[in-house]
């Protein structure tokens, strides 16, 4: 548990210049995956040498940087290169070139309602965020875009590296995606999120498990992401 | 894509504490413009920019530059004058039982500011932040006979400066829209049809600085604006 | 040492107030969390001040409830969606702050624009989706050294189902929400009427409603989100 009167004026300023560095990182992340740009992404604020970096969604952890590069990274491109040839089926005026990778999509998800808390030693820090969102991709069976709302919650550790803050473990964890014009409360426990389904193959995560479940007619209010508090090294808290 | 968030090692205490209370600081500024753009606090509005340091700009979408504290009344409350106009010739014909006296009346402009990622200058003289804007909006709608509600996403790039009073104001200002769409439609299908003509009644001191890159099916969404990266001092900052 | 290095009282109260900024923009966070998960009996005893006197809630076209006994009995014990009830999603985001701690440091004042959603459970029918957006003025202050939530106002932008607009809702109030007004049946009545509430109407001009806090020494110098506006 921190005591923040233990700590030196220094360590307090560092702390909330820290908090700041904190937020620009995690509102970068935002910024590179709208654009579609996972890969520059995980090059730029991820991390390189820390052990076991994990990128979480509802179903399961994807672990280490092989899967993290793969599922988050590389099949962002791939998927771009499948949805090109989708939405050239409706449009083939546009050209199947690179330049185009991206046409016809926009993804932001905005972030909202922090809690940030760095640790006392400095070395690590934990984040939460509402990120009410909106998700347009190229779906089947049209190939045409689809706009979605999106609403998640988002619970990251971050380290420092090389006296940089990087993400290290994010877990995503999604309320609801749903088409604009329809309403997530018509959604099934069952009900596949969104319309259509990812023109790739997608892998399955590391490690399987439900972690968080999207909304449903039956589905409880969840406690989760679990908020970060105040602490003083991360062997003494928990990971997303 | 380069991206350093450390503050420089070589600030000083003082320095350091200048740098965060900055940023609390540019966090105020905007959200009062949020606050003020929406009550039509035009004076306000137009309060918080530069009054010391040349070289004020304003930019909404593609509508030009406009350059100085006379241009950024012309780009900022220009039209939202020109937009409560219409709406209050719209409503007092529509609902002449209302006895609308307020243009702005059954008028919405709910910009709700998130995702920031904000730098001050190494010198602590300047900074530039970015943020997603969700908006609720609202007005008249001739062709409709009624207030259209909607929603409307933009990003903001902003520029300040610390002035010699001591008070962070915006020095440059530029509004890159994302979608505009009418509640319960999706912005794909808004984006084929055609949109309204801009409220504008003055015309800009230059050109735009990009084209308009809204949602549309044939485009690349492009990385505009570019969330800041450290720098020097305001000379250092590319265009905005 | 230079000047620029050395700790002295007056670093040490702006780096106290960078501080506390940091601290409310955690709590109103947590308690944001807290409510969506339901568990609004953690939320007042986790983020709200329980010793100071004055404490006060302000919901909506409700109006005030004034007290922490008044203030737990309506929004914990006859909260009409607790936690644990299936289907319910209410998600209140913040956003846009402007946070102002007094030069004292002994109490705070923060303004949050909150775009959000609301999914409950109807009498004999599914959930039923809604598009809520609404504002927050609240009041904090320290109490054994923590920030905590003094007076909280929450301010109707607007509410609407997810098939209706907020201008179509404004003209034809969907059935199923109480009358504007009222509570929902079964909560305990208010100890004092509404302050300020402005939802989205055909006739309503939007004014500067919280006010954004300004700067300020003393809680004697300002008043309170849960105090009558002061006239423009």
């Amino acid at each position: 548990m921190s005591d923040n009167a233990e700590l030196t004026t220094e360590q307090k300023l560092q702390k909330v210049l820290d908090i700041h560095e904190v937020q620009n990182v995690m509102s970068r992340h935002a910024y590179y995956h709208g654009l579609g740009k996972n890969a520059e992404e995980l090059e730029a604020i991820w991390v390189k040498e820390t052990p076991e970096p994990t990128f979480a969604q509802n179903q399961g952890y994807f672990v280490g940087y092989e899967s993290i590069n793969y599922y988050y990274g590389e099949l962002c491109r791939k998927m771009q290169r499948a949805n090109l040839d989708l939405l050239r089926k409706n449009y083939p005026e546009l050209d199947e070139s690179d330049d185009n990778l991206g046409v016809g999509t926009l993804i932001m998800h905005p972030l909202t309602t922090s809690i940030i808390e760095i640790a006392d030693d400095g070395k690590t820090a934990k984040g939460m965020w509402y990120s009410p969102g909106q998700v347009t991709e190229i779906m089947p069976p049209d190939h045409k875009p689809i706009a979605h709302w999106i609403w998640e919650k988002y619970g990251v550790d971050f380290i420092r590296e090389n006296g940089l803050w990087k993400i290290w473990h994010m877990h995503v964890y999604t309320d609801f995606f749903t088409p604009v014009g329809e309403s997530w409360a018509d959604l099934t426990a069952d009900a596949p999120m969104g319309v259509g389904g990812p023109p790739v193959e997608m892998p399955r995560p590391d490690i399987e498990e439900e972690t968080y479940k999207v909304y449903s007619h039956t589905q409880l209010p969840q406690d989760l992401p679990r908020m970060p508090e105040p602490y003083r090294t991360f062997s003494e808290t928990f990971s997303y | 894509m380069t991206t350093s968030t450390e503050t420089p090692t070589t600030l000083t205490r003082v320095q350091r504490l200048h740098r965060i209370k900055a940023v609390h600081e540019i966090h105020n500024l905007i959200g009062r413009h949020a606050f003020f753009n929406a009550a039509g606090h035009y004076d306000d509005l137009i309060g918080a920019f530069a009054r010391h340091t040349p070289g004020v700009t304003v930019e909404l979408a593609d509508w030009g530059v406009y350059k100085g504290l006379d241009g950024a009344r012309a780009a900022l409350v220009g039209p939202l004058l020109e937009m409560a106009r219409r709406n209050g010739e719209g409503m007092r014909a529509a609902y002449p039982e209302l006895d609308v006296r307020d243009d702005r009346a059954g008028m919405l402009l709910e910009s709700a500011f998130t995702t920031p990622v904000i730098q001050v200058a190494e010198d602590g003289g300047s900074a530039r932040g970015v943020w997603m804007v969700m908006a609720a909006q609202t007005g008249f709608n001739p062709d409709a006979g009624r207030p259209e509600a909607g929603w409307a996403w933009v990003h903001y790039a902003v520029d300040f400066v610390h002035e010699e009073d001591g008070a962070w104001r915006i020095l440059r200002l530029r509004v890159v829209p994302r979608f505009r769409t009418a509640y319960g439609s999706s912005w794909v299908e808004s984006s084929l049809r055609e949109q309204a003509p801009p409220p504008l009644t003055t015309t800009s001191d230059r050109p735009p600085t990009a084209p308009l890159n809204d949602y549309s099916v044939t485009r690349v969404p492009t990385y505009d604006p570019i969330p800041p990266e450290p720098y020097r001092t305001l000379d250092d900052l590319p265009p905005l | 040492m230079d000047d620029h290095d050395t700790v002295t009282p007056d670093l040490e109260r702006e780096l106290q107030r960078l501080e506390d900024v940091q601290a409310i923009h955690n709590l109103v966070g947590r308690r944001a969390y807290l409510h969506s998960a339901g568990l609004n009996d953690r939320e007042l005893l986790e983020c709200w001040a329980t010793d100071a006197p004055g404490v006060s809630f302000e919901a909506e076209d409700w109006g005030v409830w004034d007290g922490w006994d008044h203030i737990w009995n309506a929004y914990v014990e006859k909260n009409p969606f607790p936690a644990g009830t299936p289907g319910l999603l209410i998600e209140h985001t913040l956003t846009t702050p402007v946070i102002e701690v007094a030069g004292d440091g002994l109490t705070a004042k923060g303004v949050w624009i909150s775009p959000g959603h609301e999914t409950f459970p109807l009498p004999d029918a599914l959930p039923a989706a809604h598009w809520s957006w609404g504002r927050y003025g609240v009041d904090f202050l320290k109490e054994d050294g923590d920030w905590r939530i003094w007076h909280l106002h929450v301010y109707t932008t607007f509410r609407t189902p997810y098939d209706q607009d907020w201008v179509d809702s404004s003209v034809n109030r969907p059935a199923h929400f109480p009358k504007e007004g009222e509570v929902v049946p079964g909560m305990p009545v208010v100890d004092r009427p509404v302050t300020f509430n402005q939802p989205y109407t055909l006739d309503a001009v939007r004014v500067l409603q919280p006010p954004p806090p300004e700067p300020y020494g003393t809680w004697q110098e300002t008043t309170g989100y849960t105090d009558p506006p002061k006239e423009a």
